[in-house]
């Protein structure tokens, strides 16, 4: 059966993101650029100077806020340790190196710590609450630290006299800045427009489906955690010799708290949101400070309440359209010989889990095979995607072991099951909604995370059988709909699509039929059966429709009561007892 | 009494039930039959208020209830026993019953009239409601809603998982309330004879619509229950 | 010797009426309260406020519950009915009140410290040393309040009603409960819970506008710590968090008690994800 190569090419139109992100960048860079001609040389070099590097700091937060979903509620501890690294070094060391090896500590140190605390935060159970508490306390405690060090510090005094840059007309300290704002918003714009950003959406939206496609999560928020930290100290080194001198606020947490309410007014993850955010702000506020002196602020926290209630985008939602640039997707074979393993049995041995005083799981045993099409069926509640939590790594039982290929797998993290070849999907199909169908292939079939941070591909490698479901499911011709807004029966096919490019030996298949309709559900039969008879994959199919289980598989186990009470050939089993009670219901007349 | 009139509801863009149309009078004991799936346990949710009916209209004693939070219909005299999740585990079993006894009157008397249907429950009352075996908690749950002497109960796979003695015993206790108290019930159940043994009407889902409705009495109900069923 | 234990107790019951209010929130609700450190503000400007108007500062004792209670009330229909569930936006938002709340105290109160002064300067002799009495009354004041929110909890209706809800608010309301009054009700409950324990603290450290934020990482530690809608977990955890933090200010520092503490909470939180 020959398939033709699904080839998907739209045209990339000037679609009106593009000329709201990156052109308002420019339109800004621009007015930046030629104010020097319009406004005082005062307000450029005091005010707009100062708005400039409070962007870059704004920028920086939204990296790890608004592209990743890390609430960083602390982020001027960065800021203010770059700052003052930068003015201790440049202080205290007489020598032509020293601002250069202050710039340089004043990046790294900042990344180090959030590396730290990134470690325990990300790893382990975690929640967007615990990330912003934790924070929180950094500009509490660099504070604090700060004031307990006055010799190395300057205490409450801070440290002056940071010698500045090396000439004298402050014009050109002001297109520096204006140089080194632009370079942070290229930084930014280019991670966000690689495939890495597309991967870090996908991680903000749905960490979860992220990590069952194999991503380490957690190590991809603490790189994007220490590289928000090091650009954010990148601006407190070059505040340091601007300013002339340091003091005890930039690490508190009233800058922290400004940086946030800059980029949720301006709005967060687009690029150009925060730097407007930020500018617009700094730009007002001394001018608002002095009119209405304590009320500035409280006019400000108002209107952040507000926005985040009721305005999520910010200001740039208002302006611009928030959807990612068309593509052009184009699909591709994928290499030969990917797949992880041709023969592979995963098993569960004697598995036990109850949660607080209720049984789940009960001496559970049940073993899966590749070429084999296998079916568990159960009454609700039996624990069926409990099981298939654990033996994926969502769960951890409380006693017994998985074994896959013959290794233990009991205490393994989701992504590092995906990578061993076994993979899922989820009984009410779990995509990447905020993203087009192909960037959800895309993202399935890629391997090597940090490799995507250098290219911008739309190209898409697909093994034969994944392209097969996708032309008959009708996707290839969508590929540039975005997954939310998919039917259920096609959200299905495309979750199907996913997991078959991922190339798994052994997929587990949560109720793939719920829900779709009878030709649907006829075709997904077929497809089912062939990826096992022509490509060898195992297959465990959670079921409730006894009829389409008794068309396609051939072998079945009943799970009940937490345990697997009838386990063997698909005709032996669905013509036994235990599931005609369980399905039919009624006990035989005089039973 | 209840009125249910052209009901489309599901969850998120999955639609489960299509154009679904009954009634039920005072007094009078509806059985919803049909595989799993076929959206029974759908309708129930939809009834109480934990589901948004897309379309259609469900009336109540001359009443609509669409748009009302649960805890209005629920206080309306209607009791829900859920198939799943259905008690407070970590609570003990009187607490249950506190729960949904709520801020009436006379906990002691109501308690002692729905523990005489249950008898064993008096030895386990301070015991946690989630210790207690599966069919020990359903009894429970059907004296939980006996507690509250309600006009209609909604129950959901009352049986499941239920040996046949207490199968039997909960029906004696469900047509007694039904006797006494004139209390109208709509049963959704698997299990034939007793969902047959209790109700006057029936009827069958498939796909989300009523395939099939008649009286039970009738002679070729069980027959052709059984011949859809089996299809 | 013993002044360092007694020391330590009181640092730890501190810890505990601070956390109390948000863990009682925060346990039945999910509902993240950012402001929790403000409405422990209000509490003690509440103190602030009974002592100008001439009544002994014991009062207060009573007052701010009451007071910080009733902002609660008002504040339940137009703002924290709108964040019930949605955790992403009530730590947004609820930041935003606290933003909002310390500055309309910056504005009305102004930005210094006010003293307040100690219902009672009397000191207890233990064993030769003298212990300011205040210090050790936190310790019976944090025994009160655990056991009583715990005997509420599990001997009231109440709390029973209180604990269905945590547990399955959906189950609940089909049983009849009306959970947004029980909402309304525990925001009240634990805004006064806070209101309580800032009208205690407020001769210990004076009330300024700030003060919310030292309490609020501490708070959330020791709730996060604890484990959720847990009390006793609440008193392992600020006993752990606030004799670290006691003992390392103590030998140290209290700069370096106060990152021992955090340094401690982040070590229990990641050990106990991976047990």
């Amino acid at each position: 059966m020959s398939w033709p190569p699904g080839i998907a090419i739209a045209h990339s139109g000037i679609d009106r993101l593009r000329l709201t992100s990156v052109g308002a960048n420019c339109l800004i860079v621009a007015l930046l650029a030629s104010a020097p001609l319009w406004v005082s040389q005062y307000f450029a070099t005091d005010i707009l100077a100062r708005a400039m590097l409070l962007a870059i700091l704004a920028l920086a937060l939204d990296l790890a806020w608004g592209c990743c979903g890390i609430l960083s509620l602390g982020h001027s501890a960065f800021f203010g340790l770059g700052a003052y690294a930068m003015a201790i070094v440049a202080l205290r060391w007489d020598s032509g190196l020293a601002p250069y090896v202050g710039f340089v500590l004043a990046i790294l140190l900042p990344a180090l710590l959030a590396a730290v605390v990134g470690w325990f935060m990300f790893f382990g159970v975690t929640s967007s609450l615990y990330v912003a508490i934790v924070t929180l306390s950094l500009p509490v405690l660099l504070s604090a630290i700060d004031l307990r060090i006055p010799k190395l510090t300057g205490g409450l005094t801070g440290l002056s006299g940071i010698p500045s840059f090396p000439w004298a007309e402050p014009l050109y300290t002001y297109y520096l800045l204006l140089g080194a704002l632009m370079l942070a918003i290229v930084i930014v714009t280019w991670i966000v427009r690689s495939d890495f950003g597309r991967l870090l959406m996908a991680v903000r939206d749905n960490e979860e489906r992220a990590r069952f496609f194999g991503y380490n999560t957690p190590a991809l928020r603490l790189f994007i955690f220490a590289l928000s930290a090091g650009l954010a100290g990148y601006a407190g080194a070059l505040y340091a010799p601007y300013n002339g001198f340091v003091s005890h606020d930039l690490l508190g947490l009233v800058l922290s708290t400004s940086a946030i309410v800059w980029v949720a007014i301006g709005g967060r993850g687009t690029a150009a949101g925060p730097v407007a955010g930020a500018l617009l702000v700094n730009i007002l506020e001394p001018t608002l400070n002095a009119a209405f002196p304590g009320f500035w602020q409280l006019f400000l926290g108002l209107i952040f309440t507000v926005v985040v209630l009721l305005l999520p985008s910010g200001l740039f939602g208002l302006v611009g359209s928030r959807r990612p640039p068309r593509r052009g997707f184009q699909i591709i074979d994928a290499p030969p010989g990917r797949r992880t393993r041709d023969r592979m049995t995963v098993a569960a041995r004697k598995l036990n889990l109850s949660f607080g005083s209720l049984a789940v799981l009960h001496e559970l045993n049940l073993e899966i095979e590749t070429g084999k099409l296998h079916c568990l069926i159960g009454p609700n509640g039996a624990g069926k995607s409990t099981l298939v939590d654990v033996i994926t790594g969502r769960l951890r039982a409380s006693a017994g072991d998985i074994v896959i290929d013959g290794a233990q797998a009991a205490f393994l993290p989701p992504n590092v099951i995906v990578h061993r070849g076994v993979m899922r999907t989820f009984q009410a199909s779990n995509v990447f909604e905020t993203q087009r169908i192909g960037d959800n292939l895309f993202l399935a079939a890629c391997r090597r995370e940090l490799a995507l941070l250098t290219q911008s591909t739309n190209q898409i490698a697909m093994p034969v059988d994944a392209r097969r479901v996708l032309q008959l499911s009708g996707l290839d011709r969508k590929l540039d709909t975005f997954a939310g807004e998919l039917g259920h029966g096609e959200r299905k096919w495309l979750e199907l699509c996913m997991v078959l490019t991922a190339q798994p030996a052994i997929i587990i298949l949560d109720e793939p039929t719920a829900g779709l309709s009878s030709i649907d559900r006829a075709n997904v039969g077929e497809v089912l059966i062939s990826l096992v008879r022509e490509h060898s994959l195992g297959l465990l199919l959670i079921e409730h429709d006894l009829d389409f289980v008794k068309s396609i598989a051939e072998r079945l186990s009943v799970l009940s009561q937490g345990t697997i009470v009838a386990d063997g050939s698909v005709q032996a089993v669905a013509e036994s007892p235990v599931v005609r009670q369980i399905y039919l219901g009624h006990t035989n007349a005089h039973e | 009494m209840l009125c249910v009139t052209d009901v489309e509801s599901g969850y998120g863009d999955l639609t489960i039930l299509r154009r679904i149309s009954f009634e039920l009078a005072p007094g009078e004991v509806l059985a919803v039959l049909g595989h799993n799936g076929v959206g029974k346990s759908t309708l129930l949710r939809t009834i109480i208020g934990q589901l948004r009916a897309r379309k259609g209209e469900i009336s109540y004693a001359g009443k609509s209830l669409l748009g009302l939070k649960p805890y209005h219909i629920a206080n309306r005299g209607i009791s829900y026993i859920p198939q799943e999740a259905a008690l407070f585990p970590d609570l003990s079993v009187v607490k249950n019953l506190h729960v949904a006894f709520g801020s009436r009157k006379d906990f002691g008397i109501a308690c002692d009239h729905a523990l005489a249907a249950f008898p064993f429950l008096r030895n386990r009352l301070h015991q946690r409601a989630g210790t207690l075996s599966g069919g020990e908690q359903k009894m429970l749950l059907v004296a939980r809603s006996m507690l509250v002497s309600p006009r209609l109960i909604l129950a959901d796979e009352v049986t499941e998982g239920v040996q046949p003695m207490q199968v039997s015993r909960i029906a004696e206790v469900l047509r007694a309330c039904r006797e006494h108290d004139g209390t109208a019930m709509l049963i959704v159940e698997q299990h034939l004879d007793f969902a047959l043994g209790i109700a006057d009407r029936f009827v069958l889902m498939k796909q989300g619509m009523i395939v099939s409705a008649g009286a039970t009495s009738s002679r070729g109900a069980r027959v052709e229950i059984e011949r859809q069923l089996a299809l | 010797m013993v002044l360092g234990i007694l020391n330590v107790l009181s640092a730890v019951s501190l810890l505990f009426i601070a956390a109390v209010g948000l863990a009682v929130i925060f346990g039945v609700m999910g509902v993240v309260n950012l402001a929790h450190g403000e409405f422990i503000m209000l509490g003690a400007y509440a103190s602030v406020i009974v002592v100008k108007l001439g009544l002994p500062v014991s009062v207060s004792l009573i007052v701010a519950p009451l007071a910080v209670g009733m902002i609660a009330l008002l504040l339940e229909p137009i703002f924290f009915r709108y964040l019930y569930g949605r955790v992403m936006e009530s730590i947004l938002a609820t930041w935003g009140l606290s933003i909002v709340l310390r500055q309309a105290a910056q504005l009305i109160f102004g930005a210094g410290y006010q003293s307040v002064p100690y219902p009672t300067d009397a000191t207890i002799t233990v064993l030769t040393t003298q212990i300011s009495f205040y210090r050790v009354l936190a310790i019976f004041l944090a025994l009160v309040i655990g056991l009583g929110v715990l005997w509420i909890e599990k001997r009231t209706n109440l709390g029973t009603t209180a604990r269905a809800v945590m547990s399955n608010a959906g189950l609940a309301s089909t049983l009849g409960v009306n959970i947004g009054r029980i909402y309304a009700g525990t925001l009240v409950f634990g805004a006064a819970l806070a209101g309580l324990a800032g009208a205690f603290l407020a001769p210990l450290t004076s009330a300024y506008p700030s003060m919310g934020l030292s309490f609020l990482t501490n708070s959330f530690f020791a709730v996060l710590v604890g484990g959720l809608g847990s009390l006793p977990g609440l008193a392992f955890a600020s006993g752990m968090l606030g004799s670290t933090q006691q003992i390392v200010a103590i030998f140290i520092d209290p700069v370096w008690g106060s990152v021992a503490l955090v340094i401690v909470a982040l070590i229990l939180v990641r050990w106990r994800g991976t047990a």
